[in-house]
């Protein structure tokens, strides 16, 4: 089983065969993506397996959905006291937006 | 008859309709709220309608004289009602329509004499739902209410027969409400006691006409007595051991009625202070007896399986989220169950052993593996022996010659006994086996007095050549073997050269009794048996173990022995210790001898009792050796204390500034937070869980708190404190809790859970990972001469100070807008950490701005103020001071204070060190004013806001000390989950303040739709929600005291509904 050193408060979505993991380190939220169930991690365009999706966060699990309309949309709840921050990607987590805060 | 009220009927009729339709199409409150607000609503709109007089005026329209009773007791109803709905649209959703301000005016104008402080409540009871419309303090055990249909009655007894009446409890009255589409009240009635102590109990099972009376018995008597070998003994300090079952943690252990020190006058210190007198609530009378009655309401801490909140069938078919599964009566270290209507008989010493044999033959009895006393089998052939504690009993036959040497020749095989308490044990040791063949040697061996050991080789070693010459023969299962010896001898001594068991000779020719190990334990006689730690130098003696505190552990080895409880207190290794040692090098062992194992006893980590040897167990005083190779038990010849304890305060919410209202919690420095009574602290990791409750004993002298609703005594304040210094609340109890004892666990300490049951304050369960610290000091007697607005007892304890309370009172800083510089930079943790009066780790802090002494701030002032992190890095922090804000005066001598950050701790705990953006840190690096251009007047202090975050690994718990928490309790906050619809719909759930949010938004481009809550009770997190292919949404979530709430909506969750 892989494990994921360092990385706490994992949280896992499967999309059509692929796998995302969601987990706090050090004040954040990073994101991997697995095409083989965890065994190896697909590289990021910036050849990194691990993507930044929030800072700061409390280190806490995420909420995580990869949407099944809408371009596939990646959406992630982060909570930071007092807030649920929401992030969203459109290109399969290679990139995320905060959305301004409601 | 003049109107008074011309028309208010109908405005009310109007007003309350008009809400009820508002209400119906925000459509916008929680699931708790909107049925609240339905039932309030639609009840109200029934009883102004029914109270139409039909001559085109209302009963509401006159004064209480010129209405008939049945109309005034409505009428009393409509204002209870209605003032609880004002309450609901006045709280959030907060509702500014203007038909809020018009029922407001309605209530004022038809509110008379009635008490509309009191909340009113729903209450299922089966199938059916009623309302608290009246309530009432019980008096001489009775409450009666006068309904239209006649009286309702409720006689509430802490026990019955003989009955004892439950005084000043208070007593519902509960209407059932109408169905939908009903003109007329139901008429229908229940009564409802409910108490913090005492629990919640509704009778009877369903809703029924007046006149009616019930007779609801809120507790239940647990009797008991002591005897000493049948003998009642007097004065007997008595505890109980409650096992809890609970839906968290599975059995937990809680203790009550614990000793407690008396308290004296002492005239040096003018103060009183512990004596050497001990007490405990229940005590024994002069015949031995005891009685206690427990409460066994719905969420009372003896609620027992079968206790149910109504006898309905729905009540009966859920599972208690506490309950006590059984109760033990406690009494220097003896246990024995407890259970209603049963006298338990606790007869500490009164075992009887009765032991056959061979008439003239010696036996020894012992305690469990002690050498034990000499007896001789008289003529009739039993010897009877009484006045045992409950234990194992061993016992060996032998026989003496004339000379009284022991003779060799004759054989017994040892035997075991269970002793009970009260109970006649019998042994049989047949007679004496006589060895006369002098080519035959035989012998039996054991791993323990009376266990025999099966498979030891006997092995003859020649002491010449220093070799084994060979196994003679091997023990059978009952331990026996025997050899012939050969013409020639046998060539050297038989021996035991065991890899297990250790090497030594076997003496005895031809018979032989060889005992290889044997436990070690604490002794029978009071002054030696342990207690479990309470207080500097002093023990419960009715609580003498506590699991993991006593190991016994081989010198060299370090190989370490686990001790159990023993049934007349104390205890004993779980394993067998082999006495000697083996050694492999055969010339050594023939040199030197059998080589004895030294051990030592562990108490918490420190060795108490070094380097001891088993005994041994010698058949007569001729010096013969062989003794020695009867291993005999061993037993500190010293009293231990075991353990340790947390001992700690507990408030919930971090918004009430606590000031002398709460002095107990004041004087440990709990600045924040509301009490909540009867907080159960649960510590996990240890072998079991064990909880002390709070508000049940004095933090200072651990004397009784008094629980229930009625008494001499302040609720909540010591009793004996009250006596002693002749002032009702001389100490405060309320919040206080302590521990049963526990073995020392400083790394990584132990979980904590606080859990509170009531049904309606509201039920959670939170857990608290790290160790908040109250103060900066440790206990001490220094602190006797304290005085202040929580510490009117003198207690010496220890006192919660502020950072600018020590050394040279700068704190973490100073800020002072009349100066030329303003800020003077303070110190940080490690400064305090290093003073010789603190000397220990602090670790982290939030931090609060208090204030001069009579000073008032003349006007708002926006700072900034740069706090140091664990890791050193700055957050910058805006704070606003309000005009106004003041210091201690007179009139209030905590004065205000702001907190830096306002992050609840439990909340900022859950992120780990460094902290960030939490408001933990450990110093103040600067502070600036933001606002306005000059801060004349504007002074202030930075301190720590006590707790202190002192640990990040649960509560350590150290030997004969009490560990020191205090918590502020939060709710819980965050775990989001996010759901999509086939539609392209987003949900966003989440926790906050113990309540599940959810937020919604019509695909990405979208908005979301503000926050709205679903649950209430601040008991509710880790929402998780679906929605199925006929767009039904289930929200699931958990729930205070171990359940899980199920909540559906068929409109994408504008409404939802709770599934029963």
């Amino acid at each position: 089983m892989a494990s994921i050193s360092g990385l706490t408060h994992g949280m896992a979505f499967e999309y059509n065969g692929l796998l995302y993991v969601i987990g706090y380190r050090a004040g954040g939220q990073y994101l991997r993506r697995s095409a083989d169930g965890g065994e190896t991690w697909l590289p990021f365009a910036d050849e990194a397996e691990e993507k930044l999706v929030a800072m700061p966060s409390d280190e806490q699990r995420v909420a995580f959905v990869k949407m099944a309309t809408q371009g596939r949309a990646l959406v992630v709840g982060v909570p930071n006291f007092p807030e649920i921050d929401v992030y969203v990607s459109h290109d399969d987590g290679e990139s995320w937006t905060q959305e301004p805060a409601s | 008859m003049a109107l008074v009220n011309p028309g208010l009927g109908e405005s009310l009729l109007d007003c309350v309709s008009a809400v009820e339709t508002k209400e119906s199409d925000a459509g916008d409150d929680t699931v708790a709220g909107r049925a609240e607000k339905r039932a309030l609503s639609g009840h109200i709109v029934l009883l102004a309608s029914f109270l139409d007089r039909g001559d085109g005026t209302n009963a509401l329209d006159y004064d209480d004289a010129q209405r008939s009773d049945a109309e005034n007791y409505y009428k009393r109803l409509t204002v209870g009602m209605a003032a609880r709905l004002l309450e609901r649209l006045e709280g959030e959703p907060e509702r500014t329509w203007p038909e809020v301000g018009e029922l407001a005016q309605i209530l004022s104008d038809l509110t008379t004499t009635e008490d509309t402080s009191w909340r009113r409540e729903i209450v299922p009871l089966g199938q059916d739902t009623g309302v608290t419309v009246e309530l009432r303090q019980t008096v001489a055990g009775s409450a009666s209410f006068d309904t239209p249909g006649g009286t309702v009655t409720a006689h509430v007894y802490q026990a019955r027969s003989p009955d004892v009446a439950l005084n000043g409890v208070d007593v519902y009255l509960l209407e059932m409400l109408p169905e939908e589409g009903d003109e007329e009240p139901t008429e229908r009635y229940a009564v409802m006691v409910d108490d913090p102590w005492w629990g919640r109990r509704i009778q009877p099972a369903s809703f029924t006409e007046a006149p009616l009376t019930e007779h609801v018995t809120m507790g239940y008597r647990l009797r008991g007595r002591i005897l000493s070998d049948g003998t009642p003994v007097a004065d007997a300090n008595v505890s109980l051991e409650l096992v809890l079952d609970t839906a968290e943690d599975g059995i937990v252990i809680a203790w009550d009625s614990l000793e407690y020190n008396e308290l004296i006058w002492d005239a040096e210190l003018s103060t009183y202070v512990e004596g050497a007198q001990v007490f405990a609530p229940i005590r024994t009378d002069a015949d031995g007896r005891w009685e206690f009655i427990a409460p066994k309401g719905h969420g009372a801490l003896y609620q027992r399986a079968g206790d149910r909140r109504d006898d309905t069938p729905q009540s009966g078919a859920g599972r208690l989220p506490r309950m006590l599964s059984e109760v033990r009566c406690a009494y220097l270290g003896r246990k024995v169950p407890v259970y209603e209507g049963v006298e338990a008989v606790l007869d500490i010493l009164s075992g009887t052993l009765e032991v056959s044999g061979e008439p003239d033959a010696a036996i020894r009895v012992g305690t469990l593996d002690d050498p034990g006393a000499e007896y001789t089998i008289p003529p009739e052939g039993t010897v009877t022996i009484t006045g045992l504690p409950q234990a194992e009993h061993s016992v060996v036959a032998y026989k003496v010659t004339a000379w009284g040497t022991w003779d060799q020749s004759y054989g017994c095989a040892r035997q075991t006994a269970e002793v009970q308490r009260g109970e006649t044990t019998s042994v049989s040791m047949g007679p004496l086996e006589h060895y006369t063949d002098p080519d035959m040697i035989c012998g039996r061996v054991y791993q323990r007095p009376g266990v025999p050991a099966e498979g030891i080789d006997i092995v003859v070693i020649d002491t010449e050549l220093y070799e084994i010459v060979g196994t003679i023969a091997t023990t059978g299962p009952d331990g026996y073997w025997e050899a012939t010896v050969p013409p020639e001898g046998l060539g050297g001594q038989p021996s035991i050269h065991d890899q297990e068991w250790g090497s030594m000779p076997v003496l005895g020719t031809p018979y032989s009794d060889v005992v290889l190990g044997a436990r070690a334990y604490a002794a029978p006689y009071e002054q030696y048996k342990p207690e479990a730690w309470r207080r500097p130098l002093r023990g419960h003696k009715n609580f003498q173990w506590c699991p993991r505190s006593v190991v016994v552990r081989e010198c060299d080895s370090g190989e370490t022995y686990d001790t159990k409880e023993l049934d007349y207190g104390g205890w004993i290794t779980t394993g067998t210790l082999p006495k000697f040692k083996y050694v492999p090098d055969i010339m050594d062992l023939v040199e030197g001898g059998a080589q004895p194992h030294q051990y030592d006893v562990v108490v918490d980590g420190e060795v108490k009792d070094p380097s001891f040897e088993l005994r041994g167990q010698p058949f007569d005083d001729s010096g013969s050796g062989a003794g020695e190779y009867r291993a005999a038990g061993y037993y500190p010849e010293q009293k231990l204390l075991l353990g340790g304890k947390v001992h700690g305060n507990t408030l919930v919410g971090d918004e009430e500034r606590v000031r002398g209202n709460l002095p107990e919690a004041a004087r440990v420095g709990l600045e924040f937070g509301e009490h909540a009574r009867f907080v159960e602290a649960r510590m996990r990791g240890g072998v079991v869980t064990r909880a002390g409750m709070a508000d049940l004993v004095c933090p200072y002298c651990g004397g009784p708190a008094r629980r229930g609703p009625s008494g001499d005594y302040l609720h909540g304040f010591c009793m004996q404190c009250a006596d002693a210094f002749g002032r009702a609340d001389a100490m405060d109890c309320r919040g206080y809790f302590e521990t049963p004892t526990m073995a020392a666990q400083a790394e990584p300490g132990y979980g904590m859970r606080l859990v509170r049951l009531s049904e309606r304050e509201g039920s959670w369960s939170r857990r608290v990972r790290y160790h908040w610290r109250p103060d900066l000091y440790d206990e001490t007697e220094d602190f006797v001469t304290q005085s202040g607005p929580g510490q009117p007892t003198n207690a010496p304890r220890w006192v919660a100070k502020h950072v600018d309370e020590v050394n040279d009172g700068l704190g973490f800083g100073k800020f002072d807008g009349d100066q030329q510089e303003p800020f003077v930079p303070g110190h940080n943790v490690a400064f305090f950490e290093g003073l010789p009066e603190i000397d220990r780790e602090l670790g982290v802090t939030a931090l609060k701005l208090v204030f001069p002494d009579g000073h008032v701030s003349p006007l708002t002032y926006t700072v900034e103020i740069d706090c140091v992190r664990a890791d050193s890095v700055i957050e910058t922090w805006t704070v606003t001071v309000p005009a106004g804000t003041a210091g201690p005066d007179q009139d209030d001598e905590f004065g205000d204070a702001i907190p830096v950050v306002a992050r609840p701790k439990l909340v900022a705990e859950s992120v780990s060190s460094p902290y960030r953006n939490v408001g933990l840190y450990r110093a103040v690096a600067d502070v600036r004013l933001v606002e306005p251009q000059s801060a004349p007047g504007c002074r202030f202090t930075i301190v720590n806001d006590v707790p202190w975050l002192a640990a990040a690994d649960g509560v350590p718990v150290e030997t004969e000390r009490a560990t020191p928490v205090a918590i502020q309790m939060a709710r819980m906050w965050g775990n989001p989950h996010l759901m999509d619809d086939a539609v392209g719909q987003l949900f966003l759930f989440f926790a906050a303040g113990g309540d599940i949010y959810m937020r919604r938004r019509a695909g990405l481009p979208g908005e979301w739709t503000a926050a709205r809550r679903i649950t209430e009770g601040g008991d509710a997190d880790e929402p998780w929600a679906g929605k199925d292919a006929t767009g039904t949404m289930v929200l699931v979530c958990s729930r205070g005291g171990g359940r899980v709430s199920v909540l559906r909506s068929i409109d994408d969750g504008e409404t939802w509904e709770e599934v029963e």
